[in-house]
């Protein structure tokens, strides 16, 4: 159950004026709604650990992700034999310690999930809401564009425009956000369609209010929790793209660490050192795993059929 | 009495799958300001068509074939949308049927009225928040102040009904289109809203076409009467003749339709069959299968509006036109 109980509600109107109040019992619901759903809980846990890692990444790492040492190859997790607490979780094939290169790969991965994100999610926003909104040959050619992208697998278009473009994190957030646009036009359009049907538009628009103004004021406001909900989702599906382009070299290039490159660096090594390939492998699905958790934990709170009493 | 709208010979079809169907055929009538005029009829005979070409927002496939609407002398029908943005809720404005669908949910209150005015009235926030707690005391809500800062979910239908035509009418338009506007409310609001339509009418002078199939409700408002059946105007009379004399069979069959509370009856007389698809229509006179009246001419020939030149009512019924069976 993720409906607040009749005391909180009671609570709720005793003054609408004063915003303090209002803001702070949201934050009360916000927090026992939490509270009572595990996977929200997890997820919303391991998405701040990962932004944790990510931005105090120099002071938590023990070591410079970078540091080779030649003396302290391929040394197992600390619990192995041969295993030490200096190195955690080991250290690769060039003696660099993994836990540091994984608390720097959480960095690439969240920068590179949530810019894509925004470039895909700006793209497809406006084409969702203009295709929507306005119909008729516009919502077609946009539409049958939508299809033409579905028809082709997302990273067999990244594959394709990475090997022509300088790979790099610009590239590869433009690329990724290009291909993976699709999703929020197909989503917002949907809704868009539904909304400009409400008698609110339609009284806007008897008011003289213009096609932009009503997008803007009275559409693109009413599917936000759509958006917000798309962007947290795809976040997980980009790190897992962002993993798998880097795997087959043609993301994110070396020197900079990321948790595909780990995984590729790693593979020829698994038959005899595990610890390379193995933990960057738990990272992308724990993270992955957290996001969606905490996601559809946002979609469930942001519903309006599973708001009940509150809005 | 000077005329604000005049509508001629309005055709609005819609362009479907199906075939042409003409919603609005041949429609045409005049407003006079200060007026309350009453557009009568059973669901699906163009009234809500008529009124969105009046505003020049009929959607496709629909789309405005021919006719002219007059207002203050100019087309509207050849109007930019520019320039018709102008005049949609600074000089004609509408309310719905649905005041609990009206309003944006996420928006307050405050802001939804204060848009408009910015629109079209004043620069300044200050202003519009001034004039729209002004319109809010005017429609009779209590403690506007307050009610300017909720959000619509707080408020009952009545209330956003009020609302609504505090919107409708902030910019003091000349001309207010009232969809049925008190269809969905239960019978004490409606009595509350009409009373308010009726006395926002005397104090800002503007005319109203209401749009109903409640005929109680023109009782208590209009002035004048159009009744129309299938896309055309069967007969246009004040509201006095009309309930008096309906001339018409079909505004016949529709006032005997209405419930009295003096008489006892056990079944309401109802209207038998139902209103032709506008892709359907039969020859002749399109309301003839229905009629109790029906003659030969009636099924062979379409009637004229024709007025008559002692009253100034008119009606499109060969049996007022002076045919006589045989």
């Amino acid at each position: 159950m993720k409906s607040i109980s009749g005391t909180e509600v009671a609570k709720l109107p005793i003054d609408k004026n004063d915003r303090s109040i209002k803001t702070k019992n949201r934050f009360k619901i916000f927090l026992t709604k939490l509270s009572r759903s595990k996977t929200g809980s997890i997820g919303l846990l391991i998405v701040l650990t990962l932004f944790v890692m990510a931005i105090f990444a120099p002071w938590i790492a023990p070591f410079n992700p970078g540091k080779i040492d030649t003396t302290q190859m391929l040394v197992p997790p600390f619990w192995s034999d041969g295993g030490s607490m200096a190195h955690i979780l080991g250290t690769d094939n060039l003696g660099r310690d993994i836990l540091s290169r994984i608390i720097y790969g959480s960095r690439i991965s969240l920068v590179v999930g949530i810019l894509s994100v925004l470039v895909a999610g700006a793209i497809g926003v406006v084409f969702g809401l203009i295709s929507g909104y306005y119909g008729g040959m516009v919502d077609n050619i946009i539409m049958r564009l939508v299809d033409a992208f579905l028809s082709v697998p997302t990273i067999l278009f990244c594959i394709v425009f990475l090997t022509v473009l300088d790979p790099g994190i610009p590239t590869l957030v433009i690329v990724i956000g290009v291909t993976s646009w699709v999703l929020y036009a197909r989503m917002i359009r949907s809704e868009t369609l539904s909304l400009r049907e409400r008698e609110y538009v339609k009284a806007a628009r008897t008011m003289g209010v213009s096609n932009f103004q009503i997008i803007k004021r009275h559409i693109l406001p009413n599917v936000t929790s759509s958006i917000i909900v798309i962007s947290t989702l795809s976040v997980a599906s980009t790190i897992i793209t962002e993993s798998s382009l880097s795997f087959l070299g043609l993301g994110i290039q070396p020197p900079i660490v990321s948790w595909g490159i780990m995984l590729s660096e790693g593979k020829e090594y698994v038959a005899t050192s595990w610890w390379l390939a193995t933990f960057p492998g738990v990272a992308i699905t724990v993270t992955v795993l957290g996001i969606i958790f905490f996601g559809e934990w946002l979609r469930d709170l942001l519903d309006p059929r599973s708001q009940g009493t509150n809005s | 009495m000077s005329t604000l709208l005049e509508v001629n010979d309005l055709k609005t079809y819609f362009y479907t799958t199906n075939g042409i169907v003409p919603s609005v055929d041949g429609v045409s009538f005049s407003l006079e300001s200060g007026q309350t005029t009453a557009l009568v009829g059973e669901s699906g005979c163009g009234k809500s068509v008529t009124s969105f070409s009046i505003m020049q927002l009929v959607n496709a496939p629909g789309k405005i074939v021919g006719g002219e609407i007059l207002y203050k002398g100019e087309d509207l029908t050849k109007l930019s949308d520019r320039e018709m943005r102008k005049i949609r809720g600074n000089e004609i404005s509408m309310i719905f049927q649905e005041p609990l669908t009206s309003l944006n949910p996420i928006l307050k209150v405050g802001e939804q009225l204060d848009e408009i005015l910015l629109l079209h009235q004043t620069k300044s926030k200050k202003e519009a928040k001034n004039s729209s707690i002004d319109m809010l005391k005017k429609v009779g809500i209590p403690r506007a102040e307050h009610v300017y800062n909720m959000h619509p979910h707080e408020l009952s239908g009545g209330m956003r009904q009020r609302v609504m035509i505090a919107m409708a009418l902030s910019c003091n338009p000349s001309l207010l289109i009232a969809d049925e506007p008190t269809t969905a409310l239960d019978v004490t609001i409606q009595a509350q809203i009409l009373r308010l339509m009726k006395n926002l009418k005397l104090e800002f002078e503007t005319s109203i076409l209401l749009i109903t199939h409640d005929l109680g409700v023109v009782a208590e408002l209009a002035d004048k009467v159009i009744v129309m059946y299938a896309g055309q105007v069967v007969e246009e009379a004040d509201v006095m003749s009309l309930y008096a004399d309906p001339k018409h069979p079909y505004t016949q069959g529709l006032i005997q339709s209405t419930p009295k509370i003096d008489s006892e009856m056990d079944v309401l007389t109802s209207i038998q069959g139902n209103v032709p698809t506008p892709n359907n229509k039969p020859t002749g006179c399109y309301f003839h299968p229905r009629c109790p009246f029906a003659m030969d001419v009636c099924k062979s020939k379409m009637p004229e509006l024709t007025i008559n030149e002692k009253t100034g009512n008119k009606v499109r019924c060969w049996l007022s036109a002076g045919h006589q069976e045989g």
